[in-house]
């Protein structure tokens, strides 16, 4: 590489000077890989050797296995920027490195280098000692390396990017207060505010559509964010793509590109001081007072566009917020400067404060009054997409798209009855704009996401609420293309890009992989209305196949209930939970026998020890809809007493189910049975729970076989 | 050659350097004195590539030097605040500079390090204030500059380790044809190393000569007559100064001594002396004839501590 550059011996340097800090970092994230996973080996330990047969080994996430992999991103790379450019704090420091004969843009992008080098260090080490405890303890856990990596590049772009914002920091401030009071600025300040103001406008303005307006928009694209507010929200890991990848990772490019030239154009003698110059300085203080102001702005421009006047407490609370703003705004250049007559200067710069919360008003409205405009005729409109959120109700996971929904949205519907009743609902929409603001929800409404693509090819979205004569003849129009049945009945074939998840079940990836493709059989032979019953959730299921397709950087999914009425797929599952369980069922009737024997045994105190085991499921038949709980619990050492001839019976059906093939029952049971024991002393709890499900030849309706065999009587 | 042209340098508002232009050849010790503030240590930040000037240029062989690696290799700085990462032995700082400068001589820097009884190993926070003005010197010297920078090196500096230092520069600028620049606030510590002299003063050099010429240029006399005599009575003598204390006069001339002695025998005085100037005395006269006062520009309050310490 040109020397001009890069320095390889700068770069050694780098590394050198980074390597106290690298090592207690990386230290510390593999220190805390390490422990999670011996806590989760103890975890398991203490459920007791007998239980955990049958359910290890455990399927670990990435997220899992790495619970603190945001403080690689969210702490060590901006600390090890900071401590890499610290020098440009101090005068002395900083003549040295402008002194010494390599270009700055040499040693700034050598140092750069070794930062990003410990950082994957960091981030790999902690993956590697993360993976190398769960491998110490053989049959306990297993991972994805492949997940394991997908979360390191994840967090290696959200920590170049992090690492990019502090080195900008220290390229355009002097002190190591101001340097990082600006790196949070940079990472989260715009961000911040780009939310608050599409926020403030979506909030007042219903059919503006913010997931629509632009990935720049969607706050999921920013790695940094979207970890942080996944670690707050506990939310856990969201699915990896490449989209928020790239977009972070371009984004810390252009922050490294921007850091450079700032460092280039830096003058040695800026160190020591919080801003180079007093347009800088009046930036970071504005940048600070503007963000309190967000607030104020929301109120000022809903009570602007809703036609409503302020009360006399949001007028106080606009007040405090500006005043707050106005004691930050000097708190900030007295922090930094620590000279009063420094306050004086810098009132001039607060004059822009309100000017800037008037342009911020001024977009805002400009941009409410720009969609609300958009009211466009029915002979305006090419065609129409449509995205049914009414069909959601088995859309799990917060910031993924139903497969089918997007995939319907991509067709364009051109039927003139249904482009009409679009229009219209728009239109209808937008009159009824002020009372949907005042929170007066209409119950004959429905709620769709319609693109509108208008003659001259541009297409807009917007939030519309038809009625149900509108609904019905929008969704007429969809449902009428060929292509719109197929996305239902034709389910995505492509493994590669599918990932398979039971909510209850436990079974292998091939088992859900032949479960699956049952699914895609049952689906393409299934009635389509029937089918579309089912995906939306209307009948009784024992369990959940979420099924996530991940393609070109973008993530949707769907959920299929697992019932009798798709017969393949309910079929497949039931063997394949049954081979999968069958040797934990064995273990379940030994643990079961056991607390039999345990009750019986006089050898046991009755003070110390209390002793359950329970039987808890539904009882149903194909077609019923609905389903007969049942709970039965069996205690030992207390007043209740079991009933023997009801546990045998169930026992008795236990053992029948391990070889049952469920083609033959007309009543299916599904049993969730578990033991429990407590160490009243200790008050330690251990439970086994497993679920089974049983087809059960008999004559019995559901009712009268519960009524038998479940319900039991209490002695 | 080490070359600056209508140099400028403005912090803010104040301008630390006005337009210098100076010529340094190669092989020669370069002094520069000036009070606080006079823009010594600006010039040798500039000169160095370690400030971007505001206006006009320095030139070192023709090239540029800011943020010029191939001049800035040849160069050592050695700056009145000295740099070294936290709690680095001097073999720590040698590394850095190692990794720094190509020309890095670690055989020089074992030898300086034993010249001057430092030990590499010790942390440099523990040293004393001249003992790591003296790390800073081995760093430069084992960097093996044809550019040298010595930024107020000497204060701090006990008189054996001062000589030494002399020695060693001295040292380079022979065999090597080194070029050196020294700044000092006092003109005794540099008159006695260097070859040529520059006075700054509020940003401009305002006096620049070689040693020797500014040494015999001008020179004292002292007078006295039977008869009264004014200063007209010296009319044809280029005079700096003139003081008269009865018959007696004592006279700061400029120009060739043995014709002027010659000339002032002529006029037959009863006592004629010719006494030899100090440097700091040829720039008090040489600067009040350009109108400068040697006591505001070089600080009286320097002068004073002088005194006590005399």
């Amino acid at each position: 590489m040109n020397k001009k550059r890069f320095d390889k011996k700068l770069y050694a340097e780098g590394l050198r000077q980074l390597r106290v800090l690298g090592i207690v970092f990386l230290g510390i994230s593999a220190l805390v890989a390490v422990l999670n996973s011996v806590g989760s080996w103890i975890s398991l330990l203490s459920i007791g050797q007998e239980e955990l047969k049958g359910t290890l080994p455990v399927m670990v996430s990435a997220s899992d296995m790495m619970p603190f992999i945001q403080l690689s991103f969210l702490l060590f790379a901006p600390i090890l920027s900071l401590k890499m450019f610290h020098f440009l704090t101090d005068r002395k420091s900083s003549d040295f490195y402008h002194s010494i004969p390599q270009t700055r843009a040499c040693v700034f992008l050598s140092f750069f280098a070794a930062i990003v080098s410990w950082l994957l260090m960091i981030v790999l080490g902690q993956a590697a000692a993360a993976a190398l405890s769960r491998i110490v303890f053989p049959g306990f856990f297993r991972f994805s390396a492949a997940e394991l990596l997908r979360s390191c590049l994840s967090a290696a772009a959200a920590g170049f990017y992090t690492a990019a914002a502090a080195a900008i920091a220290c390229s355009i401030t002097g002190t190591a207060f101001s340097n990082v009071i600006v790196t949070g600025l940079l990472i989260f300040a715009p961000r911040l505010i780009l939310s608050a103001i599409v926020g403030s406008v979506s909030s007042a303005c219903y059919v503006m559509v913010p997931e629509k307006l632009s990935f720049f928009f969607n706050n999921d694209y920013n790695l940094v964010v979207r970890m942080l507010s996944n670690f707050l929200s506990q939310r856990g890991t969201t699915a990896f793509s490449w989209g928020p990848v790239l977009y972070t990772a371009v984004l810390g490019a252009l922050f490294v590109l921007a850091a450079l030239l700032f460092y280039r154009k830096r003058r040695s003698e800026a160190a020591g001081f919080a801003a180079p110059n007093a347009l800088l300085g009046a930036v970071y203080r504005l940048t600070i007072a503007f963000i309190i102001c967000l607030i104020p702005i929301s109120l000022i421009f809903g009570s602007i566009v809703k036609g409503t006047k302020l009360d006399v407490m949001d007028r106080f609370e606009i007040f405090v917020l500006y005043l707050i703003a106005v004691i930050a705004f000097y708190l900030y250049e007295l922090i930094m400067t620590r000279k009063l007559a420094m306050l004086k200067k810098a009132t001039l710069s607060l004059l822009l404060l309100p000017l800037l919360n008037v342009l911020a008003i001024v977009l805002m409205v400009t941009a409410y009054r720009s969609t609300i405009r958009f009211r466009p005729a029915a002979d305006e409109i090419r065609a129409i997409s449509v995205y049914d959120n009414t069909d959601t109700a088995y859309f799990l996971g917060q910031s993924e798209e139903n497969y089918f929904e997007a995939q319907a949205e991509k067709l364009l519907i051109t039927e003139p009855a249904a482009v009409k009743a679009a229009a219209d609902g728009l239109a209808q929409t937008l009159d009824e704009l002020d009372e949907i603001n005042q929170g007066h929800y209409r119950g004959d409404r429905y709620s769709l996401t319609i693109g509108y693509k208008t003659q001259t090819g541009k297409t807009v979205y917007r939030e519309v609420r038809v009625s149900e004569a509108q609904y019905d003849t929008i969704l007429k129009g969809m449902r009428a293309l060929s292509e719109y049945k197929e996305i239902y009945t034709k389910l995505p074939d492509d493994s590669a890009t599918l990932s398979l998840a039971l909510y209850a079940g436990k079974m292998d990836a091939a088992a859900r992989s032949r479960l699956y493709e049952a699914l895609r059989r049952d689906a393409a032979a299934m009635d389509f209305d029937s089918w579309i019953g089912i995906l939306r959730g209307e009948i009784f299921s024992i369990d959940t196949l979420h099924v996530t397709k991940t393609e070109n950087g973008t993530t949707s999914s769907f959920n299929v209930p697992i019932t009798p009425e798709l017969p393949e797929t309910f079929r497949v599952y039931g063997q394949e939970l049954q081979t999968d369980n069958a040797k934990q069922i064995e273990e379940l009737l030994a643990s079961v026998k056991r607390v039999e024997s345990v009750r019986l045994s006089a050898a046991v105190p009755m003070d110390t020890y209390m002793v359950s085991a329970s039987l808890q499921g539904s009882v149903f038949s194909a077609g019923s809809g609905e389903a007969l709980q049942f709970q039965q619990t069996y205690q030992i050492g207390s007043s209740w007493y079991p009933n023997e001839e009801t546990a045998h019976a169930l026992l008795d059906i236990l053992e029948k189910s391990k070889d049952n093939d469920l083609t033959g029952g007309r009543i299916y049971l599904l049993l969730g049975a578990s033991t429990e024991l407590w160490g009243v002393e200790a008050y330690n709890e251990y439970g086994y729970w497993e679920q089974i499900l049983v087809a059960v030849d008999t004559d019995l309706t559901p009712e009268e076989f519960a009524q038998q065999f479940l319900w039991g009587k209490k002695r | 050659m080490i070359e600056t042209r209508d140099l400028v340098k403005r912090f803010d508002k104040y301008t630390a350097l006005n337009g210098i232009n100076a010529r340094i050849t190669n092989g020669c010790i370069y002094g520069m004195v000036g009070s606080n503030g006079a823009g010594k240590s600006t010039f040798l930040r500039l000169v160095t590539g370690v400030y971007r000037p505001d206006g006009g240029e320095v030139l070192i062989d023709g090239e540029p030097v800011f943020d010029n690696p191939a001049v800035k290799s040849r160069l050592a700085f050695v700056p009145d605040d000295l740099y070294f990462l936290n709690s680095a032995s001097m073999r720590r700082m040698a590394r850095l500079y190692a990794s720094i400068y190509p020309g890095f001589d670690w055989n020089r820097f074992d030898f300086l390090a034993q010249s001057f009884r430092l030990d590499p190993t010790r942390p440099i926070a523990t040293f004393s204030k001249g003992m790591k003005r003296q790390a800073a010197i081995i760093m430069a010297l084992s960097c093996r500059p044809d550019y040298m920078f010595f930024d107020e090196t000497f204060d701090g500096l006990d008189p054996v380790m001062r000589g030494l230092v002399k020695g060693l520069i001295c040292e380079d600028v022979a065999d090597k044809k080194a070029t050196a620049i020294i700044t000092s606030h006092s003109l005794r510590e540099l008159e006695d190393i260097c070859d040529h002299l520059a006075l700054l003063h509020e940003g401009g050099v305002i006096l620049e000569s070689e040693v020797q010429d500014l040494k015999t240029a001008l020179f004292k006399v002292q007078l006295a007559f039977l008869e009264p005599f004014d200063r007209s009575r010296f009319a044809g003598v280029d005079l700096l100064h003139y003081q008269q204390s009865g018959s007696v006069a004592n006279l700061i001339i400029r120009g060739n001594r043995e014709e002027t002695v010659e000339k002032l025998r002529r006029l037959e005085p009863v006592l004629l002396d010719v006494l030899p100037l100090t440097l700091e005395e040829v720039f008090t006269y040489e600067m009040k004839k350009l109108g400068y006062s040697f006591d505001d520009v070089l600080g009286r309050e320097e002068e004073s501590h002088e005194q006590k310490a005399v």
